[in-house]
C-alpha cells in the first residue's frame, strides 16, 4: 500500500542536477563507460518492391462545409450542394401566396472570394448559361419548437441521413445565366416552380432540405457558406415590393465520381474524400534487412523480439515514376500527396490503425527540386515519407503470422509556394506574407498507373539506425 | 511533537526525490545507503538491528538529509556530480511492558544522474539520465526480555520493497558514409532508449523477515543482527523511441536479482563519563553476477560481485545531559572512518566523518550535523575513481506521548 502512494512520487519531485565538466570529459566518460556517442545511420535501398494490391476507396457521405463549398464538375467528379432550411412567417408566407409571381424566390449563394482572389482571379468575369437540378423535401409544421427542431439537428446526422437517396422526393430543373464579374459576388438561382409553389402553401413553419446540382457542368464554382458572416446560403422571398431571407442552418457538399472509361488506369481524385490503398509484399522489405545485417532479422531470442536498434527506422522512403505534366489539374497548381500508413494490430485479428505520416524537409533539395511529394509538378519521380510505416511494420512482422505493408494515399491542397522552405504559412525576410497551402481544395485527377501498377517497381530506401557497421 | 508532525509531510515527500552522486554502479543497483555508528546501536531506529528499540523510552522521530559531492576521475578527466537526499525517515514508539513498535523508509539503493554531453563540432548531442531507487519501508518489533535476561532484547523487523528505475539515452544521429544528400534524414532526429521499470520483492513472504538481539548495559552494548536472503525482481519495459508517441513495440524483460543474507554486528563501549567508541562490521555474501540495464547498444549485460564488507569505527565525546550547563559542554562531538567492499567487484570504498550533535530541548530532540568525506574506487580497468565529499543533517525529534518501557 505504501508503495502505491509514494512511487508515483519518486517521479513528481525530483530534480536532477546536472553532472558539471569539461566536455572532453564527458565524453571520455560515456566511452569508458561503453555509451555510444550518436547512433550510426546507414542507408538501404530496394529498388524492386513490387505493389502486391491497389484499390481505390472512396466516401460517399456528404462533408458538413461550414466556410466554403464548391458547386459543379470536373475532373470527373461531381459537386452537389446540400441545405437545410428551416423558417415560419405566416403572414409574409400568406401574402406571398396571394401575389405568386415568377422570379419571387430563390436562392442565393455568394461566391468565395478567397477561391477567386487567391487561385483563379484569371477566371473572372464569368458567363455561364447553367441548368440546375433542384430536389427537395419540405416537411410542414407548425410553431417556432418545430423551427428550433431543424436547428437542434447535429451536422453529423443530417449529412448521414443523406446517404441514402430518398431524402429528396421531388425534383425540377431551373436555368439561369451565371454572371460572376467581381472577387465578390452573389449569384441568385430561381427555384423551380414547383418548389415555390409549395413553399408558398405552407401557412405556418416548414423544413427543407435541397440538393441543388448542376446538369452537364463545364466548371466547379466555389461559394461561401453558413460560417462565413453575412455571406450565408439564405432563401430569398418576395412579396410585391418586400422582400425577405432565410438563411441555412448547415450545408454539405456532396460528390459524385463519374464513371472512367480510362483503361488500365488507377485513378485518383483530389478534394474529395478518395484515397489510393498501396499494399506491399513482406518478404522482400524482410529479406533485405536480414541481408543488409548478415544475421536473422528480426532477432528473437526465446520467441520474443529483442530490443534492437537495428528495427529503429530513421527515415524511410518510397519513390515512383511520376508523369510531370497538368492534366488532370482542375487549377493547374502542385498538389502534394499525403501518406497514411495502416499499421496491423498486435492482437493479430487483422484489425489495424491509422498512422499519419510526418514530413522532414529535404531543405537543400527543396530548394532547387521544390517538395519531392508534389503532382502537376515538374520532375520524373514521387518521393513519400512512410517512416511511420516501416518502423511499426519491422516492429510488428516479428510476432504476426502474415505481416502487412500498407500505405494510403491522398491528395493534399494546392500547394502556392513548392520552393519555400517553411511548410506552413509564415512571413519571409522582406516582411511578406507566405502561403504554403491554399485554403480551397483543388478537384484533381491523376492516373497511378505509371506508379503503382502494371509491375512499375517501387524504390523504397531506408535510413536505418545502427550500432554497428553492415555485415559485422 | 508538532514540530515532528509539521516536519514529517514536506520531508516525506523529500525523502522520494534523493539521489546518488555517485556514478558506479547506475546500470546495477545504484548506491547503497548504509546506517553507521551510533545510529545502529545507541539510540532510535535501526534497520540493522531492530532489538535497539526496545531501549528507548521515548516516543522518536528522525529525519536524514544529505548532500553529497562525488568527483570521478580517470587520467587528468574528471566528472563532477551532486545528490541531495533524505536517505532515511525512522519514527520508534515504545509500548511499556509490551515493547516497542517502529517503522523506517529508507532508500536502500538510489541511483540518479544526469549527464549531458553535446559538441557542435562533432554534431554529438547527448543525454543520459538515471532515476531510481529502491525503497524499504521496515516496521520493526523489539522487546526487552524479561527476569535474567533483562539486559537483552531482541527485535524483529519486516521489508517491504518497492521502488522504480528509470534510464533514458538519447542521442543524435552521425554518419560517416552517407552521401551529402542522403544526411537530412537523421537531422534532429533525436533517438531516445528508454528503459523503465519497477522493483518488487518476490518468494516467500518470510523471507523478508530480519531480526537482531542486543545486549544492553550503562557502558557496554552488543548486537547481532541478521537479513535472510530474499529475491529482487525488476520488471523492466524498453523501448526505442524518437518522440514520446513515435516508439518502438515496448520488450518487457523480467529480472531476477539475488540478495544475499546479511550478518551484522556491532560493540559500543563507554569509557569515564561521556567517552563512547562504537565499532560494527557486518557483510554480506554477494556473489556471482547481477543482471544491468543493459539495452541494445552492445552494453554489457551483468556485472560481477563481490562480497559486501562494512567496517566502521566511531568515536563520541557525549554531551552533558544536565539542561543547565552550557552549549558547548552539552553538545556532542563525533569522530568516525569507515570501510566498505562494495557489492560491485573490485568496488572500494574508505571515508571519514567529523560531527556534531546539538540538543534542541529538554525533552532530548536533537540536531545531528556532519562532514563526511572519502574515496570510491573501481580497480577495474578503464575505472573512474571516485572522491566525494558530504554533508549530513539528522533531526531527531522526541514525543512525550506513548508510555515509558519498563525499568526492572
Amino acid at each position: 500500500m505504501t508503495a502505491l502512494l509514494i512511487a508515483p512520487l519518486a517521479g513528481l519531485v525530483s530534480c536532477l542536477f546536472d553532472t558539471t565538466a569539461d566536455s572532453s570529459s564527458k565524453s571520455e566518460w560515456f566511452e569508458n563507460n561503453g555509451f555510444p556517442a550518436a547512433y550510426k545511420v546507414k542507408t538501404l535501398a530496394l529498388d524492386s518492391l513490387l505493389p502486391r494490391v491497389t484499390a481505390v476507396g472512396f466516401d460517399s457521405t456528404p462533408v458538413v462545409q461550414t466556410y466554403r463549398a464548391a458547386l459543379g464538375g470536373a475532373s470527373g467528379v461531381e459537386q452537389n450542394l446540400l441545405l437545410d432550411f428551416g423558417f415560419r412567417d405566416s403572414v409574409f408566407l400568406a401574402k406571398c401566396r396571394a401575389t405568386g409571381v415568377a422570379g419571387a424566390a430563390v436562392l442565393r449563394l455568394y461566391t468565395d472570394s478567397t477561391f477567386y482572389n487567391d487561385l483563379q482571379k484569371a477566371s473572372l468575369p464569368i458567363a455561364d448559361s447553367l441548368q440546375l437540378r433542384l430536389s427537395w423535401k419540405l416537411d410542414k409544421g407548425r410553431g417556432s419548437a418545430f423551427v428550433d427542431s431543424v436547428g437542434d439537428v447535429t451536422d453529423s446526422a443530417w449529412v448521414t441521413t443523406w446517404r441514402s437517396n430518398s431524402v429528396v422526393s421531388d425534383s425540377a430543373d431551373t436555368s439561369m445565366v451565371l454572371n460572376i464579374a467581381a472577387i465578390r459576388d452573389s449569384f441568385d438561382i430561381p427555384l423551380p416552380g414547383a418548389l415555390r409553389e409549395t413553399i408558398f402553401s405552407v401557412t405556418d413553419a416548414m423544413h427543407l432540405q435541397l440538393r441543388v446540382s448542376v446538369v452537364n457542368p463545364a466548371r466547379i464554382l466555389r461559394v461561401r457558406s453558413t460560417k462565413w458572416s453575412s455571406s450565408e446560403p439564405l432563401i430569398k422571398l418576395t412579396a410585391d415590393t418586400l422582400a425577405k431571407s432565410y438563411d441555412a442552418y448547415r450545408m454539405a457538399q456532396q460528390s459524385r465520381v463519374l464513371k472512367d472509361d480510362c483503361d488500365g488506369c488507377l485513378v485518383l481524385h483530389g478534394g474529395i474524400r478518395e484515397s489510393l490503398l498501396v499494399e506491399f509484399d513482406a518478404q522482400p522489405i524482410l529479406k533485405a534487412l536480414s541481408d543488409f545485417y548478415d544475421d536473422e532479422f528480426p532477432d528473437m531470442q526465446n520467441g520474443k523480439a529483442i530490443m534492437d536498434v537495428r528495427q529503429a527506422v530513421v527515415m524511410a522512403q518510397i519513390s515512383v515514376g511520376r508523369d510531370s505534366s497538368t492534366q488532370g489539374s482542375e487549377l493547374g497548381y502542385p498538389v502534394p500527396v499525403f501518406a497514411t500508413s495502416l499499421i496491423d494490430s498486435l492482437q493479430g485479428d487483422g484489425s489495424y490503425w491509422q498512422y499519419t505520416e510526418g514530413y522532414k524537409l529535404d531543405t537543400n533539395s527543396i530548394k532547387t527540386k521544390g517538395h519531392p511529394n508534389l503532382l502537376y509538378f515538374p520532375g520524373d519521380s514521387l518521393s513519400l515519407q512512410i517512416t511511420g510505416a516501416l518502423r511499426r511494420f519491422i516492429n510488428t512482422a516479428a510476432t504476426l503470422p502474415s505481416p502487412t505493408f500498407r500505405v494510403v494515399l491522398r491528395m493534399g491542397r494546392p500547394m502556392l509556394a513548392p520552393y519555400d522552405l517553411y511548410y506552413y504559412d509564415h512571413t519571409d525576410s522582406d516582411g511578406n506574407a507566405v502561403q504554403i497551402f491554399a485554403d480551397n481544395m483543388a478537384f484533381n485527377r491523376y492516373d497511378f498507373a505509371k506508379a503503382f501498377a502494371a509491375g512499375a517497381p517501387v524504390r523504397l530506401k531506408l535510413w536505418l539506425a545502427s550500432t554497428r557497421e553492415a555485415g559485422q | 511533537m508538532k514540530l515532528t508532525k509539521g516536519l514529517m509531510i514536506p520531508l516525506l515527500l523529500c525523502a522520494v526525490s534523493g539521489q546518488a552522486a555517485s556514478l558506479m554502479g547506475m546500470e546495477a543497483l545504484g548506491q547503497e545507503n548504509t546506517q553507521r555508528g551510533g545510529a545502529t546501536i545507541r539510540k532510535g531506529y535501526s534497520y540493522l538491528n531492530p532489538a535497539l528499540l526496545a531501549w528507548e523510552d521515548k516516543t522518536t522521530f528522525n529525519a536524514q538529509l544529505r548532500f553529497e559531492n562525488a568527483t570521478a576521475s580517470e587520467s587528468g578527466s574528471s566528472l563532477s556530480a551532486q545528490s541531495f537526499s533524505v536517505p532515511s525517515l525512522s519514527m520508534g514508539l515504545p509500548l511499556g511492558f509490551l515493547g516497542a513498535v517502529g517503522i523506517g523508509l529508507q532508500q536502500h539503493y538510489t541511483v540518479d544522474n544526469l549527464i549531458e554531453y553535446s559538441d557542435s563540432s562533432t554534431g554529438i548531442d547527448e543525454k543520459l539520465e538515471y532515476q531510481g531507487s529502491i525503497f524499504e519501508a521496515v516496521p520493526a518489533y523489539a522487546l526487552r526480555l524479561p527476569s535474567v535476561l533483562r539486559d537483552v532484547s531482541v527485535g524483529v523487523n519486516y521489508r517491504v520493497i518497492f521502488g522504480s528505475i528509470r534510464r533514458t539515452l538519447s542521442m543524435s544521429g552521425q554518419s560517416t558514409d552517407l552521401a551529402a544528400g542522403d544526411t537530412w534524414a537523421y537531422e534532429n532526429a533525436r533517438l531516445t532508449d528508454k528503459v523503465e521499470g519497477n522493483w518488487e520483492a518476490t518468494g516467500a513472504m518470510w523471507k523478508r523477515f530480519g531480526g537482531s538481539v542486543q545486549w544492553h548495559r550503562k557502558s557496554v552494548d552488543y548486537f547481532m543482527g541478521y537479513t535472510q536472503p530474499y529475491t529482487l525482481r525488476r520488471d523492466l519495459s524498453r523501448n526505442l523511441q524518437f518522440s514520446n508517441t513515435d516508439t518502438l513495440r515496448p520488450v518487457q524483460t523480467e529480472q531476477y536479482i539475488h540478495i544475499p543474507a546479511q550478518m551484522s554486528t556491532g560493540m559500543h563501549m563507554r569509557f569515564g563519563k561521556s567517552h563512547n567508541i562504537t565499532a560494527e562490521f557486518s557483510q554480506q555474501g554477494w556473489d556471482g553476477a547481477i543482471p544491468l540495464l543493459s539495452g541494445g547498444w552492445g552494453l554489457p549485460d551483468s556485472a560481477e560481485l563481490q562480497t559486501q564488507k562494512i567496517f566502521s569505527l566511531e568515536y563520541e565525546l557525549e554531551g552533558s545531559g544536565l539542561y543547565y550547563d552550557s552549549f558547548l559542554k552539552r553538545n556532542s562531538y563525533r569522530f568516525g572512518t569507515w570501510f566498505k567492499d562494495w557489492y560491485l567487484s573490485e568496488v572500494s570504498e574508505y571515508g571519514a566523518t567529523v560531527g556534531m550533535g546539538l540538543p534542541l530541548g529538554r525533552r532530548g530532540t536533537r540536531m545531528d550535523f556532519s562532514i563526511q568525506g572519502g574515496l570510491r574506487s573501481d580497480s577495474d580497468s578503464p575505472a573512474w575513481d571516485e572522491t566525494f565529499w558530504g554533508v549530513q543533517f539528522g533531526f531527531t525529534g522526541v514525543g512525550s506521548w506513548g508510555q515509558k518501557s519498563r525499568r526492572y
